[in-house]
């Protein structure tokens, strides 16, 4: 019976998917309206130019043709009064002189036979409206599709886990963990829960990375490194310095085609439930004690620090960073305090490759500081490295990592040697003045938004229960409670008293106090290193994790020496959880004005935060949509604008060579080949650090300009494509055959 | 595990219940503010009754001079009383004091009168902290203290008064006209004091008698709308008349006012007068959510499951996607009644009110085996 229903549902469920996948397949329509409408210059309007549209269900892309002689003098918008709330959902696009249509998304989620498509003027420059194409496109299907996919995964999964309950397979310890992780996943996930952006510092930055890769991986571009349509379609190199690998999710969620800012609330979900599990696995398998693993879980995933980081400055690469952290503990605890000859201890190596690859690829300045700190730990326990076992692991570790890391690695290194871009030209920054005051570290209601006192920019928090598990920690060290444990609990205890002063020190290096001017002074190297953590509160992350070391080290001995006070410590956790963590959440959603980002057109394709991948001597205020500028003697017959390149019909009549200057950043990797003779032509930078193709005297034909990554790129792609596969597949068949045997 | 030895320490619990009582009438020792949106109408709709004479729903014109819309279908049966003590005592604040120190007091009475009736005398923990979440609900709290909309006040009041009615009238094998009669009265009170608390009830009241086979309990409704009838008569005048086009509410939509996912999980603060499920609500959920996950606990009682499918209802209500603006569509009448809805987080407060039964009998279960006891 019940089999015959299983057999029934999955039925149903397939015939579902295939209509699915063939509404996905079946043509698109496209809808013309013939019209113009001139704007008289000087007088603002607001005209409805386009009205009575009907449109079936659907995401459809807007092309509405104009001309106009200035940029941002006007916007078009649509809108429906006629449609259920939230049923069509859109942002407006700004028109450009150079740009000539639009080319923006809205989602129609009901039959309407009444769209108007408005024309905001502000009265300057010349304003021309003409006709209208609206294209359907297959994304509402493929965001049902996906929609339906992750309901059958999450149904299949549920299920699944209702019976193992039911047979009494599911242990009494993983029903706690699921639990306690569902409900920090939840906590820390409120915000993102709403369908609203919160305007926190770095998000309009992260959010044109998401949409970059998406536009390179749509132009054919695998990995993405140039972001094709940022800068005004003139390229950032942004994916080269600063990896895209974990924005792949949300920029595939973009394709299928949800809004922007869904798209990224999904990824911060998910981010949230790898830091809660990764911690949780990691302090678990630390202390050797389920609870104490989800408490360390709570307070980790719940900090102050993360919360405001992910919430209020929104640094995306950074909160992806912490997710890897506790792997780069958990590797150096097992590597340092325990017999390497262990069958635990000989996997310990995975976790600091794995852990390291991760920080690698998605913030190259935590990585830079975990870096600094995995020395300190070796310094430390230096005689332990030079046991031949130690020492493998730590080798297999750092080739794992170069090895996953490479195909990032080399276009980093290689561009960062040969490009003169901006951020190596900004060692003069300084940061001190950016610390933290003493009281921001113990703060435990954080007041932000609206309510948030005068402070400086770049303000972080900490809170006072880290500081007390520091101190805590501290106590038992200095009243020698820790010299009476078994020797495996002391290694436990010395490791922990190295990250507890690591913590102290990192807290200090926050502060405002800390002379970073004074070191910034020393040489150049110190310099430039200072001037790239941009902010002391960078520290706040590992100073976090070491905070919570120091708890699990405490409640490590409480469990062994006072066991009646543990309650006690469940219930300050839990206490500091629910008041200081849930009250920065609450306030960051709630006391601030919050935003709905549906389309990129919405946040526009010029902003890039501090520059720092531009090339120097760019002037970003001079870039904006542009034609090519052609040189004397040289004749444009046909331009034909690609992500990241050009098809150029010229000829060169002058007595002389000639030039043409194309809207594309000059990085490394551009050429021009002639598309008859194959012979390349060559390029130099132009006026603003462009592409500039000279144009041979006499030349007649056309030639096209791309983007072609180098050869040691690809190889290094193959590289860590190959080493992650080898992985995967001898990991399989050792899992196999495990469980042949059993 | 035995942490916490007060189970038999009926002590404990009375100074909590003392505790509770304390908490919920402390407010009125402060100023009160004045500016709360909906406590304008209640002061303009006060005034007019202490002046006399007395009429059962307002004059459209102490709308219009008010300048609020909301509670416009509530009648004046609940504000004689402050009415009175205005025309007594001179000052709108001591009327506004006592009708709220009654308010409070009287929910406190009749919610303790409910979980009794609910858990019985075997699970008094489970008595104290249901009422103690009921009482201490956000959103019930916003009502008091941010709107001032001391209307739907009135109706949370009742609506534990007559929940208690209902379950009476489920058990009872004797006196059951008693109950009947009882019940259509506060039925007909909770009427009187908001409608859309009034259709809620009579929703949840067919669903409890149908569902669970209970016919006795659909004579509430019926009993219920017959002594609501000058209530029900405004509501056939706003839907068949223009006699309330003043309010203009051809065209009004209540969707874009509905809850957002995230809006659910607030504690410390809210957007758009949208408050939360709170610290308290969330832990019993917790806690409900831990006994039947974790320890495999099944629910032995009709009324915890009713009151959580109820809650799962209304919750599903006072969500922004529920499709209000389709019911709005299908004509006149609809479209104006439900835009006298107000807004759908009404629901939203109602479903916190039904989760107060599986939240705080998880959580007296709880207090119960952390001091030993069995359960």
């Amino acid at each position: 019976m019940i089999k015959r229903k299983i057999r029934v549902t999955t039925v149903i469920l397939s015939a579902v998917f295939v209509i699915l996948l063939f509404c996905c397949l079946k043509p698109c329509k496209t809808y013309e309206y013939e019209g113009n409408r001139v704007f008289v210059t000087g007088a603002e309007a607001q005209e409805c130019v386009y009205k009575g549209i009907s449109l079936p269900p659907g995401v459809y892309r807007v092309e509405l043709e104009y001309r106009t002689d200035k940029d941002l003098v006007a916007y078009a918008t649509v809108s429906d009064n006629t449609v259920i709330t939230g049923g069509l959902l859109t942002n407006f696009e700004n028109f450009y002189s150079h740009l000539g249509r639009t080319n923006f998304e809205i989602w129609v989620f009901e039959k309407t036979d009444d769209l108007h498509l408005d024309v905001h003027y502000n009265g300057e420059g010349s304003l021309y409206v003409g006709s209208l194409v609206i294209h359907e496109t297959h994304n509402l299907w493929t965001m049902i599709m996906t929609v339906y996919l992750f309901a059958w995964c999450a149904g299949f999964a549920v299920r699944h886990l209702i019976r193992l309950n039911a047979e009494e397979r599911l242990s009494r310890e993983k029903k706690i963990a699921i639990f306690w992780l569902s409900g920090i996943v939840l906590v820390s996930s409120v915000p993102f829960l709403s369908g609203l952006s919160i305007p926190a510092g770095d998000l309009g930055y992260h959010l044109s990375r998401i949409e970059g890769v998406k536009d390179g991986l749509l132009s054919g571009q695998i990995p993405v490194r140039i972001e094709p349509k940022w800068l005004y379609n003139h390229g950032y190199a942004s994916g080269v310095f600063y990896c895209d690998l974990f924005l792949l999710f949300p920029a595939l969620l973009r394709m299928v085609g949800f809004p922007v800012t869904l798209s990224y609330n999904v990824y911060c979900i998910l981010v949230n439930i790898a830091t809660a599990c990764v911690s949780y696995g990691c302090f678990r398998k630390i202390f050797r004690g389920n609870n104490v693993g989800l408490a360390c879980s709570a307070l980790y995933t719940l900090s102050l620090n993360r919360i405001y980081k992910m919430c209020e400055i929104a640094v995306v690469g950074e909160y992806t960073a912490m997710i890897f952290l506790p792997l780069i503990l958990y590797g150096l605890c097992k590597v340092f305090t325990e017999d390497h000859k262990t069958k635990e201890n000989q996997n310990a190596w995975m976790a600091l490759a794995f852990g390291l690859a991760g920080i690698v690829q998605s913030h190259v300045l935590t990585c830079e500081m975990t870096a600094g700190i995995i020395i300190i730990f070796c310094l430390c326990y230096i005689r332990k490295i030079f046991i031949p076992g130690t020492f493998l692991m730590l080798l297999k570790a750092a080739v794992m990592t170069i090895l996953l890391s490479l195909w990032f690695l080399v276009p980093f290194v290689d561009y960062y040697l040969t490009q003169d871009i901006h951020v190596k030209h900004v060692s003069g920054r300084t940061i001190q003045a950016d610390g933290l005051e003493v009281s921001d570290l113990y703060v435990f209601f954080v007041k932000v938004g609206r309510d948030a006192p005068d402070r400086k920019a770049h303000f972080c928090c900490f809170g006072g229960i880290l500081i007390l598990c520091l101190a805590v920690f501290l106590g038992l060290w200095i009243t020698g409670c820790f010299r009476k444990a078994q020797d495996k609990d002391k290694r436990l205890y010395s490791f922990g008293i190295l990250t507890m002063l690591l913590g102290f020190g990192f807290l200090a290096m926050s502060l405002s106090v800390f002379p970073w001017d004074q070191i910034q002074k020393t040489n150049a190297l110190a310099a430039t290193l200072v001037s790239n953590l941009q902010f002391p509160n960078r520290f706040l992350g590992w100073a976090t994790l070491c905070a919570v070391y120091a708890f699990g080290c405490c409640v490590y001995y409480l469990q062994n020496n006072a066991r009646t006070v543990l309650p006690f410590v469940w219930f300050l956790v839990g206490t500091n959880v629910m008041t200081s963590g849930m009250y920065l959440i609450d306030y960051s959603i709630c006391n601030t004005d919050t935003y709905t980002i549906y389309n990129p057109a919405g946040m526009g394709y010029g902003y890039i935060s501090g520059m720092e991948y531009l090339i120097e001597g760019t002037d970003y205020d001079a870039l904006s949509y542009a034609q090519p500028r052609i040189g004397e003697g040289a004749e444009v017959e046909g331009y034909e604008p690609k992500c990241l390149g050009a098809v150029l019909t010229c000829k060169n009549t002058g007595n002389k060579a000639s030039w043409v200057e194309l809207p594309l950043m000059l990085y490394r990797g551009y050429r021009a080949k002639d598309m008859e003779s194959k012979r390349e032509l060559e390029i130099i930078p132009g006026e603003n650090q462009e592409v500039c193709v000279l144009i041979p005297q006499g030349y007649a034909g056309s030639f096209r300009v791309k983007f072609i990554p180098p050869w040691y790129w690809r190889f290094s792609e193959i590289i860590s494509l190959a080493t992650i596969s080898i992985f995967i597949i001898r990991k399989t068949m050792a899992f196999k055959t495990r469980n042949a045997k059993a | 595990m035995k942490l916490l030895d007060v189970s038999h320490h009926k002590i404990v619990r009375l100074i909590l219940w003392g505790g509770i009582a304390l908490a919920m009438l402390f407010p009125l020792t402060r100023s009160v503010d004045w500016n709360q949106v909906i406590l304008r109408e209640w002061i303009s709709r006060v005034e007019e009754l202490a002046r006399g004479p007395f009429r059962l729903f307002p004059t459209v014109q102490t709308y219009i001079d008010s300048g609020i819309r909301d509670n416009a279908l509530n009648s004046n049966l609940f504000f004689v009383l402050p009415a009175l003590l205005l025309r007594v005592t001179g000052s709108i604040s001591m009327a506004y004091r006592m009708t709220m120190f009654f308010i409070q007091g009287g929910t406190i009475v009749f919610a303790k009168l409910f979980f009794d009736a609910c858990f019985g005398e075997t699970e008094s923990w489970a008595v104290l902290l249901g009422a103690f979440l009921y009482l201490t609900c956000p959103y019930r709290w916003f009502l008091a203290f941010s709107q001032g909309d001391l209307s739907m006040l009135m109706g949370w009041t009742l609506l534990p008064l007559y929940a208690w009615a209902v379950l009476r009238l489920s058990t009872a094998e004797k006196h059951v006209w008693r109950y009947v009669i009882l019940g259509a009265v506060i039925l007909a009170g909770i009427g009187y004091a908001h409608f859309v608390l009034f259709g809620t009830a009579i929703l949840l009241t067919c669903l409890w008698g149908a569902f669970g086979k209970r016919l006795t309990a659909l004579l509430l409704p019926i009993c219920g709308c017959i002594l609501f009838m000058p209530g029900l008569h405004q509501l056939w005048l706003l839907a068949f008349s223009d006699r309330y086009d003043v309010w203009d509410l051809v065209g009004y939509t209540i969707m874009p006012k509905g809850y957002l996912l995230g809006d659910y999980l607030n504690v410390y603060a809210f957007r758009e007068s949208h408050p939360g499920m709170g610290l308290g609500l969330m832990a019993g959920l917790g806690t409900v959510i831990w006994y039947r996950f974790v320890d495999s606990k099944k629910n032995d009682k009709d009324a915890m499951g009713f009151f959580s499918w109820a809650a799962v209802l209304l919750w599903l209500l006072s969500f922004r996607v529920f499709p209000w603006e389709w019911l709005q569509r299908l004509g006149r009448p609809f479209l104006k009644l439900v835009g006298a809805i107000g807004t759908p987080a009404t629901f939203w407060g109602l479903a916190c009110g039904c989760l107060c039964v599986p939240a705080g009998r998880a959580l007296g279960m709880l207090i119960e085996d952390l001091s030993g006891k069995k359960s």
